[in-house]
């Protein structure tokens, strides 16, 4: 035996005793690790939207709102497509790329799915037969859709010479370069739950189609759908030439910023949002979450610590004669002390663990189903919990540790 | 082997002093069974505590085996106690949450003895004792006697020069208090130097010194003429 499993054995008598402290502990631990994760996670989402489309811009039907530029096209509203037309023939600076898009329900081996129509590069300039100009022969050269303003070095939505031909280009660059008529590309998360491979034909929308392609993994609603070529869905769902949402890709954020107003004067019937105004509130409720996160742990730091404190004054004052007889048999004042130090790290690390486990189950079930991203727990935020609780639960001891220590030894001639 | 050289307490309370215990000497040798009688509240568990080392007088000395206890440091003191004296309290004061054994091993946990030794020499002193098959009991489970023979396990665990005990036999039953006492007349006869505070006249008639303490001071008499003066 010695102090150490004594100590445990003491606690362990009466377990009730210490289950206040360590469960406030314990949730301030889960609190901590729970909301931290979330919000870094989410956070993370957000800075790679903003890294990944920061000079995109969505040209939305009046009257809708949006939380998610992925989804930018499942709110059921549309809008002509000829107002792709028109801002190619506008020539707007800092245009790289346009991408209408309509989204339609259909199904798919008798599930419910999404098909997307998208306009491959190559049919921009082909006369449809709802376009009222010919944009060839309005003396447009097809290399480019706007021009680019000065000084930019335009970035990576120009599909490259060599990805021309591969369809998945469209996981990174929004955009294909060419799309037949009955090709369809699957998202990655359906063709792996339908077991869909390239080559296969499937009927969608009552029409036969060849999978031309499966689009490789991105995190996004785009996971779970089915591309088309955008008038192919249009003829087969018999909705006429609209679109849901046109995504304008600006070759560089500035140039993204002067955009928006261009395009509201263009099109004063559709509303033209960035991604930062999209993912604006993204941002706010992150760092009010963080903020909150934050004074709840500060919070639940200070009331473990008192009742950490108190639970060992309480169990000093309780203990004094039992530890005046440890000292007449010999005990130092410092391994008292040790004693009572030793058994509030007991209370801090058992609590601080069962908040991690919490905090971590917390995350990652509700990071996915409540705020819609998929959470990663840092292992710097596990170790901080930890190191915080156990802390805090030696700092909050330590008093009563002190006044364990300066008890009197002749205590122990009391009677019981 | 212990000289009590002209010790004092007070306690003060506020503006209040209590003279606890009013210059007292003595000089024990190795083998005494010694008695300190008198009534409740005349200091004895004064005395008691000073000679263990927990409070140190007002003035003069205590030296046990040629430590000047109170020259010694808190931790030094402490060690000393811890093999050197053996205490064994009214009320037992064994630990709660330990067994048997464990309450017997706690000095020895306490001097840094390995586990093995700890219980094995724990096991030896209760079998000793009687208590063979009450090793894992906790102290709540046992009777009154079977607490005092525990503690007294305990307190012969490090092997002490000096036992302390603090009117041991008060809470006992006579069956209980005479193998108490007879454990004691043993160790006296091997050489162990006990002080005793009793208030049991049988006991204190049967020890080699008595001395009795009266509002604080003290006075040694012969143990035949001890009388029920407490
Ligand atoms: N810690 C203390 N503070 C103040 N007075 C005390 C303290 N301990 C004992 N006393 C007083 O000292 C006197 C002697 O006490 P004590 O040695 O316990 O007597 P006994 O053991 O003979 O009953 C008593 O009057 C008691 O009230
Ligand atoms: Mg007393």
């Amino acid at each position: 035996m010695s102090i150490y499993t004594m100590t445990l054995k003491e606690m362990f008598r009466r377990p009730g005793h210490s289950l206040t402290a360590f469960m406030i502990v314990a949730v301030g631990v889960t609190a901590l690790i729970a909301v931290e994760s979330i919000v870094t996670s989410s956070e993370k989402k957000v800075a790679s939207q903003m890294q990944q489309l920061g000079a995109n811009i969505l040209v939305l039907p009046e009257g809708v709102t949006l939380h998610d530029y992925h989804s930018a096209d499942a709110h059921g509203k549309s809008m002509p497509e000829e107002y792709v037309t028109r801002i190619t023939l506008a020539q707007a600076v800092g245009v790289e790329e346009l991408a209408p898009k309509l989204s339609v329900p259909a199904d798919l081996k008798g599930q419910a799915i999404v098909v997307t129509g998208i306009l491959p590069r190559t049919d921009f300039y082909k006369k449809s037969a709802w376009q009222s100009v010919d944009l060839l022969t309005a003396g447009l050269s097809p290399s480019a859709i706007g021009t680019k303003h000065e000084g930019c070095g335009g970035n990576s939505h120009q599909i490259a010479a060599a990805d021309k031909a591969d369809l998945s280009s469209y996981a990174t660059t929004r955009v294909v370069h060419e799309l037949d008529m009955d090709a369809l590309l699957v998202g990655a998360d359906l063709a792996k739950a339908e077991g869909i491979s390239t080559g296969d034909s499937l009927t969608v929308l009552g029409a036969n189609f060849q999978v031309a392609g499966i689009l490789p993994a991105t995190g996004t609603s785009d996971d779970g759908r089915v591309l088309a070529h955008l008038h192919r869905v249009q003829e087969l769902a018999e909705t006429g030439p609209i679109v849901n949402v046109i995504e304008v890709m600006g070759c560089c954020e500035e140039a993204a910023n002067g955009l928006v107003g261009d395009l509201d004067e263009l099109l004063p019937d559709a509303r033209v949002v960035t991604i930062s105004q999209i993912l604006e509130t993204q941002i706010m409720v992150n760092q009010v979450m963080k903020r909150l996160s934050y004074a709840i742990f500060g919070i639940l730091v200070l009331l473990g610590g008192a009742s950490i404190a108190s639970v060992m004054f309480a169990n000093v004052a309780e203990r004094r004669r039992e530890l005046g007889t440890l000292m007449a048999l010999g005990a130092t004042p410092s391994m008292i002390s040790r004693m009572i130090l030793m058994k509030a790290v007991a209370i801090g690390s058992i609590g601080g663990l069962c908040g991690l486990a919490l905090g971590i189950l917390a995350a990652y079930v509700a990071g996915p189903r409540f705020v819609g991203v998929a959470t990663t727990v840092s292992i710097e935020s596990v170790i901080a919990g930890l190191m915080i609780a156990v802390l805090v639960a030696v700092l909050a001891s330590y008093p009563p540790a002190r006044k364990a220590a300066h008890l009197d030894p002749c205590l122990c001639f009391q009677d019981a | 082997m212990l000289e009590i050289k002209s010790i004092c307490k007070d306690y003060t309370r506020g503006r209040r002093t209590v003279h606890a215990l009013q210059p007292t000497s003595m000089n024990i040798g190795k083998g005494q069974f010694i008695a300190i009688v008198g009534p409740s509240g005349s200091g004895k568990s004064t005395l008691l505590s000073m000679i263990g080392g927990m409070l140190s007088p007002k003035s003069g000395q205590i030296v046990l085996n040629g430590h000047s206890l109170y020259e010694l440091n808190i931790k030094q003191r402490s060690r000393l106690r811890n093999e050197q004296i053996g205490f064994l309290f009214q009320s037992f004061n064994l630990v709660p949450y330990l067994n048997a054994l464990e309450n017997v091993q706690l000095p020895m946990a306490l001097y840094g003895t390995n586990r093995a030794n700890q219980k094995k020499q724990a096991t030896q002193l209760l079998e000793e004792l009687g208590l063979g098959n009450r090793m894992d009991h906790k102290p709540c489970e046992l009777s009154a006697g079977q607490q005092q023979r525990v503690a007294m396990a305990r307190t012969l665990a490090m092997r002490p020069n000096l036992i302390l005990a603090d009117e041991p036999t008060g809470n006992l039953d006579p069956g209980s208090r005479d193998s108490i006492i007879q454990a004691f007349h043993r160790l006296c006869a091997e050489g162990q130097t006990i002080i005793l505070v009793t208030h049991d006249t049988a006991v204190s008639q049967s020890a080699d010194r008595v001395f009795q303490i009266n509002e604080g001071t003290t006075r040694e008499e012969s143990p035949s003429e001890v009388s029920n003066a407490a």
